[in-house]
């Protein structure tokens, strides 16, 4: 396997005295969220008021979903750029095989869950088994499912989504709290208590601190990797599934950009590239302040290519920052 | 040159060029429109900027980086050239230097971030593509404009009956092969991406290396960005999509493992013209255009999972 190299000794002393400095990390996301908050309420009152902010909430969903899954694959030193085509696949598979049926909701998501894990298994033993880089093997798997949603409906989504599932997609609790949120929310929960007070947790973080020496203390280093990549499949397609209930047909390009804007959220966030440091609350702040951002550029009527600028100059900006500490 | 490679017992390059030469033959021997001399041109137009800016990408992935701007980097290209050479030939030159000095700031900027301020490559690059895509689009929102019908021309034509997109893909492996194979800096590259650590012990500037690298990848992807506006005789803002990830995908079937350190140019344009061979081929032969991503992500696999069970 992997050699211990001077950089991972290196990490392993840095880690000893990183525990501020990832408190910082952990809490910089959190405060460029309130700053933008607060910058759109002075330029515009209407865009802090509780409805519009719990939309704004509710946009960011399917991103943070997508975000979690994407956290634990980072945290284990790898990347997973297939989760937009899978998040693709997986809604225009949810509205092609419901067409409107209500009976037909649950066997449907359960099926389509299956299939976002598998994609994720795939992933997984690529990358774990075969020793593939990551980068390479999740853009494969793009690929080939760019070409499978693309034959799937022939170039024309179809598919009409029952009221169940719109309703968990676009609709609100009582007429004013969104259900996609409460989707969010479990899951960010879910992720939170296994990262953090789980076996599987503590494997994660020691996986992507050094995968050598987590393999000498007899962690199933293999399984760990596959399971991180099975988890950001799961997500994808929880995602793609909500969206189906939101959009309520098939979609080619629901998808796109949800690969980079995934990473840099789980980035902003504050988990690193180099793995084992980060969690999941980073990447929830990360995924609100890229959909804030959007939102707010929207309100100011700035074109697509403004929108595009800004969020390179602020990815670039926020990793900077903790780059320094290198 | 054979000989040479023979000797040093790097078989990979062979290998990938005797998959290039049975993909030449099978579809000549099946279609007779794939013989055709018209449609061997019309690949080599097709896999020169592919392949110009698969070289650039190859310094990159040597230091086990990889550069996502290149794609928006070749749509600014083609935006200003349309905007600024317009319907006057005695712009080409300036406009031209213009380009290429701002691909060339644009890879010193993502060889400063990856270096001096230790962003990942991949995070850098893809917030460098982001702005460069949102300057392209601010620039030309919709694809239109034109060139100077010379310019268009030129690049387009034929010197002594041979493409001259292909000469200039020549002229660019030559220089690269000169870069990595008899110059300092090429030994750097290789250096730093085999062990970074390694290269700094013995006293290589790594953020140096870095910088120039990322800098002639910019530059590259620039010459590419004019050989495509030459092609489609206008600007186009998002013409240039999905370069970073074919190019990545040319320099990894060519032989250099995304862990740098190893492999060279010779295979990268290999792995171009395998693709770009592919993808006419399929065109050719009817193959709806979904499959070939499914194609194109089996081949990077196959070739990926061929060389790492070789490599152990």
């Amino acid at each position: 396997m992997i050699s211990l190299s001077q950089r991972e000794i290196k990490d392993e002393a840095f880690l000893q005295g990183a525990r501020f400095g990832d408190i910082i990390q952990r809490l910089g996301v959190y405060f460029a969220l309130l700053l933008l908050v607060v910058i759109s309420g002075v330029l515009s009152p209407p865009s802090v008021s509780p409805t519009h902010l719990l939309n704004v909430t509710r946009q960011a969903s399917a991103l943070g979903i997508v975000g979690m899954g994407q956290t634990f694959v980072i945290m284990t030193q790898g990347i997973d750029l297939s989760v937009g085509a899978s998040l693709t696949l997986i809604e225009i598979l949810t509205a092609g095989m419901i067409l409107g049926r209500g009976e037909m909701v649950l066997p449907v998501v359960i099926f389509c869950l299956g299939v976002g894990a598998f994609i994720g298994l795939i992933n997984g033993l690529g990358v774990a088994k075969l020793k593939l880089s990551p980068f390479v093997m999740t853009l494969c798997m793009m690929s080939v499912l760019t070409g499978v949603y693309l034959l799937y409906c022939g170039g024309s989504p179809r598919g009409k989504i029952p009221d169940a599932l719109r309703f968990i997609g676009a609709g609100r609790i009582g007429n004013v709290f969104p259900a996609a949120i409460i989707v969010w929310v479990v899951v960010i929960t879910v992720a939170f208590i296994v990262l953090r007070y789980t076996t599987f947790g503590r494997y994660v973080y020691s996986t992507g601190g050094s995968p050598r020496a987590s393999y000498l203390s007899g962690v199933n280093v293999d399984l760990v990797i596959i399971i991180a990549y099975v988890i950001s499949g799961f997500c994808s397609a929880l995602a793609g599934v909500l969206l189906a209930g939101y959009i309520g047909t098939g979609s080619l390009t629901v998808g796109t950009g949800y690969e980079l804007n995934s990473i840099a959220a789980v980035i902003m966030g504050g988990t690193t590239f180099s793995g084992g440091r980060g969690g999941v609350i980073g990447t929830v702040g990360g995924a609100l302040v890229i959909t804030i951002l959007f939102s707010l550029l929207t309100m100011l009527g700035m074109p697509h290519s403004g929108k595009l600028m800004a969020q390179g100059i602020i990815i670039i900006g926020m990793v900077s920052l903790y780059a320094k500490r290198r | 040159m054979l000989f040479k490679l023979l000797r040093r017992k790097d078989t990979t390059v062979i290998t990938i060029y005797l998959v290039l030469v049975i993909l030449f033959i099978i579809p000549s021997l099946i279609s007779p429109v794939f013989r055709t001399s018209r449609n061997f041109s019309n690949i080599l137009h097709q896999a020169a900027s592919l392949g110009i800016v698969s070289i650039g990408q190859t310094f990159i992935v040597l230091l086990s980086g990889l550069d996502l701007s290149v794609g928006s980097v070749m749509s600014l290209t083609t935006v200003l050239c349309a905007s600024l050479m317009k319907n006057n030939p005695a712009a080409i030159f300036s406009t031209v230097l213009l380009c290429l000095a701002a691909g060339a700031g644009i890879g010193f900027l993502n060889g400063f971030l990856v270096s001096k301020v230790g962003i990942s490559p991949l995070i850098a690059t893809l917030g460098m593509m982001a702005l460069i895509q949102g300057v392209a689009l601010q620039i030309r929102p919709y694809p239109g404009g034109y060139v100077p019908r010379s310019f268009g021309e030129v690049i387009t034509g034929n010197l002594y009956s041979v493409p001259v997109p292909a000469i200039i893909l020549v002229l660019v492996i030559v220089a690269a092969i000169i870069i990595l194979r008899k110059t300092v800096l090429g030994n750097y590259i290789y250096a730093t991406g085999g062990s970074e650590e390694n290269a700094r012990l013995a006293g290589i500037n790594i953020d140096l290396v870095k910088i120039f690298a990322y800098t002639i990848c910019g530059l590259i992807a620039v010459v590419a960005g004019l050989v495509l506006t030459g092609r489609i005789r206008s600007g186009d803002p998002l013409v240039g999509t999905s370069f970073p990830l074919d190019s990545i995908t040319a320099v990894i079937v060519g032989g250099t493992p995304f862990a740098g350190g190893q492999g060279g140019v010779e295979g990268t344009i290999a792995g171009a013209l395998i693709i770009a061979m592919l993808s006419n081929m399929l065109n050719l032969l009817n193959v709806s255009s979904f499959y070939q991503y499914i194609v194109k992500g089996l081949i990077l696999i196959t070739a990926v999972v061929i060389y790492s069970l070789r490599r152990k």
